[in-house]
């Protein structure tokens, strides 16, 4: 796991029961004007330990894809934790299934060729090998998992997903098929992303997604909250190792939680703003009970997308409630803490999801002071909350209207 | 699977043909849909491409154009295809909630055009690019909602839009085992009951400055005076690019009875694998490429005797060929399969590619001839099969194997069969 709280889960899951903001400053060379101020990066620090994990990943510390160390680093802590390092099994059934997110598009790379505003084709054919080595052009969306797959000897099915920010629920999902369909014995799954680049900063702004404020920048991320103006941006990865139960027992892995069901849906709406009355959430939570076989009274937690976008919170509340009515569930938003992790965030809340399940402990949703009228349920504002989670549902809803959903509960239960 | 899943309808779209008919018959007739380009001085000098279709013939509202790119529009014609060749228009007791959706889906470049005007208004003293200048006001000559156009998943959406498609979804990427997925994806749906009915397929990459240097990175392009690509020749020298797309629409055997649609074949196995030596972009290993193989076989309750067609991946690299060459001497040296590869006359579609096979697959069961595979003589002297060449060859076909692969290590293999 890599996000601006930190590299190890036990150091996320501390301070995000602890409510702490990994949101900061950029720092970044050339942002001081940068209409985004705030972000949730991983610090310079961390990114030098990625960075001397994996020397020989190519090109300079300034242009490594950050995507792609990110995900070597999470997969190894993963593959570390699962103990499958020397495990034996037959590497052909390990798999990788990893959500990707838009890429870098380098910016340089057309000023190189341009001259008064003009776009040299001709240079640019003949000297295309000199693009900056971060670039979306040599960095196809389903390298990382090529990359780690190469390292860490995963032969088995290797599929890469892009489905906006419900990329890496969708990863798992689609690697709990796997699995549970008999396609693979084991699966890392999850995803990293990064835009905190010229490009990706100024991507939301656009949008009008993007949060603007620039003061006390560790409240500025407040999903639910009345006061709310806009995402943060995080950067990091999320990745687990997902495992078919039997071979799990007969190695004797720890086993954290079971994965009970999964759905996507799609909001066939508008690609520019979700369906209002959250109507194709609903259909994801609502399939993935079904899936699960699990009533709304098994889910004790819900690990929200609840992007601290108005339109977002809204329907995500308005399909929370069409799916619960009246029934009290806890609420909760990672990304008041870590930051939007964009096509990877569905990892690290993923993760926090299973904890919340393994621990019987759910994380707050940090700076929620001011409810909002629009958004009536139970956030766990401010405070952590220990209390029994026999099952919980993380949520990742995708710019363009696509809309997943994943159960997680109890082995057992 | 008890339950088969089967295609009853397809939509396509490429250099040789919009309708399956059409690409069939020039299939058969050997065209070839390459045709030179003249995009800078990229030592590729051909492509084998296609007309997009206009934002009018699909009815597409203005609004919409301008986060729409040749991938959107190939994309919409051929699942609009799809859906209208299903009759799913035709059977109101479909909810839109229980159809799926699954793409694969490409690399999605930046059009030059749309951020060179950001970039001229954020010019550094020396001529580059200034991230200050950028971040203050340059970046306001973007148009606000190109950021849409780059996410790979929208085109998928516009069409979800369009169809009123709400069920279960994916976007695989990026390159050829991307459509594998997404068809396997939508058979597991339509077996598993989640959905009625999916629509499945993928898009090939637009023919761009960029991805053209992409591909000249990876070096798997033609760079030859002969521009042809050459799957499995002696005289290979890379391939090339082409347009197209394919979406499937898949369902159970039950479902098609039920609703008196005529299955056209059934996808009964698919096989997923990974392996790369050196570099990225050498492509899959023979290892990789025979366990995709070996595990559709298994999948669908086959054994290589059964196979009577493999639809290669050749894509006329000295590497892919290599690898895959290996794979099937290997997989297949006691039991003779006949032979082809559909990239001399379609190019390298990428995610479209093993859609657009699934439909040849569908039409070679059901007309009991073999497309003949362009440009594959002289063959190969390590080819230890039968490749048909020059002519379509007559041949009772009960089952097909297709193979697409990534030149990042990813092999994938799915099982055609005729429907029982």
């Amino acid at each position: 796991m890599v996000t601006a709280l930190g590299l190890e889960v036990s150091d996320n899951w501390g301070k995000a029961l602890a409510g702490v903001s990994g949101v900061s400053r950029i720092s970044l060379p050339g942002t001081a004007t940068s209409p985004v101020q705030a972000v949730a990066a991983v610090n310079e620090t961390d990114w030098g330990r990625i960075a001397g994990e994996f020397p020989e990943e190519p090109a300079s510390p300034v242009e490594q894809e950050r995507r792609t160390m990110f995900t070597l680093w999470a997969v190894k802590k993963a593959i570390i934790d699962a103990r499958l390092f020397n495990s034996g099994g037959c590497r052909e059934r390990f798999g990788t299934v990893l959500a990707a997110g838009l890429g870098i598009n380098r910016l340089e790379d057309i000023a190189r060729w341009s001259h008064a505003g003009e776009f040299d084709l001709s240079a640019f054919s003949r000297e295309y090998h000199q693009v900056c080595s971060d670039s979306i052009i040599r960095n196809n969306s389903h390298r990382a998992a090529a990359v780690a797959a190469k390292r860490f000897s995963l032969f088995g099915p290797n599929a890469t997903i892009t489905t906006a920010c419900a990329s890496a629920t969708q990863a798992i999902g689609t690697a709990f098929r796997m699995i549970r369909d008999g396609e693979a014995d084991v699966i890392a799954a999850g995803g990293a992303d990064s835009m905190i680049n010229p490009i990706g900063l100024v991507f939301f702004v656009l949008l009008q997604a993007a949060c603007p404020g620039s003061e006390n920048v560790m409240q500025l991320c407040r999903p639910f909250d009345r006061k709310r103006s806009g995402l943060i941006m995080g950067e990091g990865a999320g990745i687990v190792i997902l495992e078919e139960y039997e071979h799990a027992v007969k190695r004797g892995a720890r086993i954290y939680a079971e994965a009970a069901g999964y759905a996507s849906t799609m909001d066939a709406y508008q690609v520019t703003a979700p369906i209002p009355d959250g109507s194709g959430a609903e259909g994801a939570m609502r399939t993935a009970l079904k899936d699960a076989a699990l009533g709304t009274d098994a889910i004790d937690y819900i690990n929200a997308h609840g992007t601290s976008t108005k339109l977002n919170d809204e329907a995500e509340t308005a399909a929370i409630t069409k799916v619960f009515k009246e029934r009290a569930v806890a609420i909760s938003s990672s990304k008041s803490m870590i930051g939007h992790l964009l096509a990877a965030s569905g990892g690290p809340e993923f993760i926090f999801t299973v904890l919340s399940v393994a621990n019987d402990e759910i994380h707050p949703t940090i700076n929620l002071t001011n409810p909002d009228p629009k958004c009536p349920l139970d956030y766990v504002p401010l405070v952590k909350r220990s209390k029994t989670v026999r099952a919980a549902i993380s949520n990742s809803f995708g710019f363009g209207g696509q809309n997943a959903s994943i159960i997680v509960k109890k082995l057992g239960a | 699977m008890n339950e088969q899943a089967v295609i009853t309808g397809i939509g396509v779209v490429c250099a040789v043909g919009r309708t399956p008919d059409d690409v069939w018959d020039a299939l058969l007739s050997g065209k070839c849909g390459a045709r030179r380009i003249d995009i800078g001085e990229f030592p590729c000098r051909s492509a084998a491409t296609t007309a997009c279709p206009t934002p009018q013939e699909l009815n597409i509202h203005q609004r919409d154009v301008r986060i729409m790119n040749t991938h959107s529009y190939l994309l919409m014609e051929s699942a609009v295809k799809a859906y209208k060749a299903a009759h799913i228009e035709n059977s109101p007791e479909i909810t839109p909630d229980e159809i799926g959706f699954f793409a694969g889906l490409p690399m999605v470049d930046y059009e030059i055009a749309d951020l060179i005007g950001a970039v001229a208004k954020s010019s550094a003293a020396d001529g580059g690019f200034d991230p200050n200048v950028f971040y203050k006001s340059g970046y306001r000559e973007i148009y606000p909602l190109w950021p849409l156009s780059m996410l790979n998943n929208i085109a998928l959406c516009q069409s979800s839009v369009k169809l009123k498609i709400r069920g279960e979804n994916a976007v695989f990427s990026a390159h050829g085992d991307s459509g594998v997925s997404a068809i396997a994806e939508g058979v597991r749906a339509a077996l598993s009951g989640r959905a009625k009915i999916a629509l499945a397929g993928g898009v090939s990459e637009k023919i761009t400055p960029s991805s053209l240097a992409r591909a000249s990175i990876a070096g798997v392009l033609n760079t030859c005076k002969d521009e042809s690509c050459r799957p499995f020749s002696s005289q290979r020298c890379g391939t090339i690019p082409g347009d197209g797309a394919g979406f499937l629409a898949i369902e159970t055997l039950s479902s098609a009875t039920s609703r008196g649609v005529s299955p056209l074949a059934a996808i009964t196995g698919w096989g997923r694998a990974f392996g790369i030596e050196g570099e990225l972009f050498s492509g899959p290993t023979s290892a990789a490429i025979k366990n995709a193989m070996t595990a559709a076989l298994s999948m669908a309750s086959l054994n290589p005797a059964d196979i009577d067609l493999l639809i290669a991946h050749g894509d006329g690299t000295a590497a892919g060929d290599k690898n895959e060459i290996e794979a099937v001497n290997c997989l297949f040296q006691s039991c003779p399969v006949s032979v082809i590869s559909t990239k001399g006359a379609l190019g390298s579609l990428y995610a479209a590619a093993a859609p657009l096979d699934t439909a040849v697959a569908a039409y070679v069961i059901k007309t009991g001839l073999i497309p003949p595979s362009l440009y594959s003589t002289p063959i190969d002297e390590a080819v230890r099969f039968d490749i048909v060449t020059q002519a379509p060859l007559q041949k009772h076909v009960v089952r097909v194997m297709i193979n697409s692969h990534s030149y990042e290590g990813q092999a994938a293999s799915l099982i055609v069969e005729r429907v029982k």
